[in-house]
């Protein structure tokens, strides 16, 4: 009977700071403030029962045993947190890259050099500005200031802004990907995202990340 | 030989070296687990089960998926909660209890000269597997997914060095197709790859041809609307697991660059 009491007793040990450490999202908390309370149910267990009943050869032996289990634990819980909080950061990251890659590529260089390609193709005497060449190649494409979304790169938003007849600007965020600052106020009412702007003026094309 | 063994030794002094021998056994294992994969997948799925770092561990990983797909984060499963929560209570409870009051209840019934009950001994026998192969499980799982860890960290340098040249790659074949559209007073080719009736070269686009990720090449052939850029890689040194540096990989790309298109093609 003695040994259900103590049973009872470990559950209570491990599981009222398992319960304390809930959160919603995570589990670390729950392990960790679980894994502190075996540790003093273990030494609980250890100065009660074990030292009063064994041997001290007994005692030394048990006693390495649960020193090697807990030691043991705590470079696991250690080293599984790090591989998994890095891994974590890791995809994060590489969505970073995806987004970067596709904005710049697909979504400001593949738009920008075909408007400055159609702006010098033009003759001298009857050349249109630079943001009527850019409405004359992306007719139909624009809605309310912007662009329509390719279906390979749906979670990006353009948007385009005009500053007189001579520079477009166009501003490129992608819904999913974080970018440097989480605190970033984006355009189009998100927050923290990747943003990359592309001016396009006579000059050339610029690109600048903005977060 | 078993009678020789039961007069040198205690009890203890047995399962002592039992412990040990079985803890070498498992840091062996674990030099040569790579070449056994299957065994070191199976163990692994037991060992999530078994250990709870492990299951906060995949709810990590979930996190990070749910954020590289753009989804809220995932709460967490009545399932993963319970499970960690009984595999707290097994390594931490109920192993060492019932190992110590067995123990206990066997020593008394030998105490007074009787032979312990079948049952008894079952579970003492049990308790003891459990004891015992808990920490080397764990000991071993470590060992596993620090070299796991080392691996992937070595992966993932690699790869983010292909992502960055990569992207200067396609900043250098945008300037050259700017450079191709605009005029000679924006400081363009006006149709042209050349400057002053001379190949372009990568300093009059603005870029040095060797930095920290390698060497950029960049020449023309016979065409006038085709550049072509050369990339050869810094080589990537990595540890080998004796600690030794060893050149893994060389990284190579070649660009073909044309007014309003560019290829970028993986050499190496």
């Amino acid at each position: 009977m003695k040994i259900f009491w103590w049973f009872i007793a470990g559950c209570l040990f491990v599981g009222v700071p398992f319960i304390f450490g809930y959160e919603q999202t995570d589990l670390w908390r729950s392990v960790i403030f679980g894994a502190m309370g075996g540790t003093l149910y273990l030494l609980f267990l250890f100065f009660v029962v074990i030292k009063k009943t064994f041997s001290l050869k007994e005692n030394v032996l048990v006693g390495s045993l649960f020193i090697i289990f807990i030691l043991a634990f705590t470079a696991y819980t250690v080293n599984m947190y790090r591989m998994t909080s890095y891994q974590r950061g890791l995809l994060s990251v590489i969505r970073t890259y995806i987004g970067s890659s596709s904005i710049i590529s697909s979504e400001l260089h593949d738009r920008a050099i075909p408007v400055l390609y159609n702006y010098y193709s033009q003759s001298k005497e009857n050349r249109h500005s630079i943001v009527e060449s850019f409405k004359n190649m992306n007719n139909g494409s624009v809605f309310n200031g912007e662009m329509k979304p390719r279906p390979s790169s749906a979670q990006i938003r353009t948007f385009v802004f005009y500053q007189g007849d001579s520079l477009v600007r166009l501003v490129s965020i992608d819904t999913v990907a974080y970018g440097l600052k989480d605190d970033f106020v984006n355009i189009g009412g998100y927050c923290g995202k990747l943003q990359y702007t592309a001016t396009i003026s006579k000059h050339g094309a610029l690109y600048e990340r903005n977060n | 030989m078993k009678e020789i063994i039961k007069k040198r030794f205690s009890n203890g002094e047995i399962f002592f070296i039992g412990s040990v021998v079985l803890l070498l056994i498992v840091v062996a294992f674990r030099f040569f687990i790579n070449q056994f994969q299957f065994i070191s997948d199976r163990f692994g799925s037991i060992a999530s089960y078994l250990v709870s770092p492990a299951i906060a561990g995949k709810v990590t990983v979930q996190q990070g998926i749910a954020k590289f797909s753009g989804d809220p984060l995932p709460v967490l499963e009545m399932g993963d909660l319970l499970t960690t929560y009984i595999s707290l209570i097994l390594s931490f409870v109920a192993g060492p209890t019932a190992f110590i009051f067995l123990w206990k209840k066997k020593k008394e019934s030998n105490a007074v000269g009787l032979q312990s009950s079948l049952p008894l001994r079952i579970g003492y026998g049990i308790s003891v597997a459990w004891v015992v192969l808990m920490p080397a499980l764990i000991i071993t799982f470590t060992s596993v997914s620090s070299f796991v860890f080392s691996e992937m960290k070595r992966e993932n340098a690699l790869s983010q060095y292909r992502d960055d040249v990569m992207f200067t790659l396609a900043t250098i074949s945008d300037k050259a197709q700017q450079y191709y559209i605009l005029p000679v007073q924006e400081e363009g080719g006006e149709k042209s790859f050349l400057k002053e009736n001379k190949p372009l070269i990568l300093k009059d686009l603005g870029f040095e041809p060797k930095t920290s990720l390698g060497r950029f090449i960049l020449y023309r052939q016979k065409s006038d609307t085709t550049l072509y850029l050369h990339f050869i890689g810094t080589k990537i040194g990595a540890m080998n697991e004796d600690f030794i540096p060893e050149v893994t990989h060389t990284v190579e790309y070649e660009v073909s660059i044309s007014p309003s298109k560019y290829f970028i093609r993986v050499l190496h």
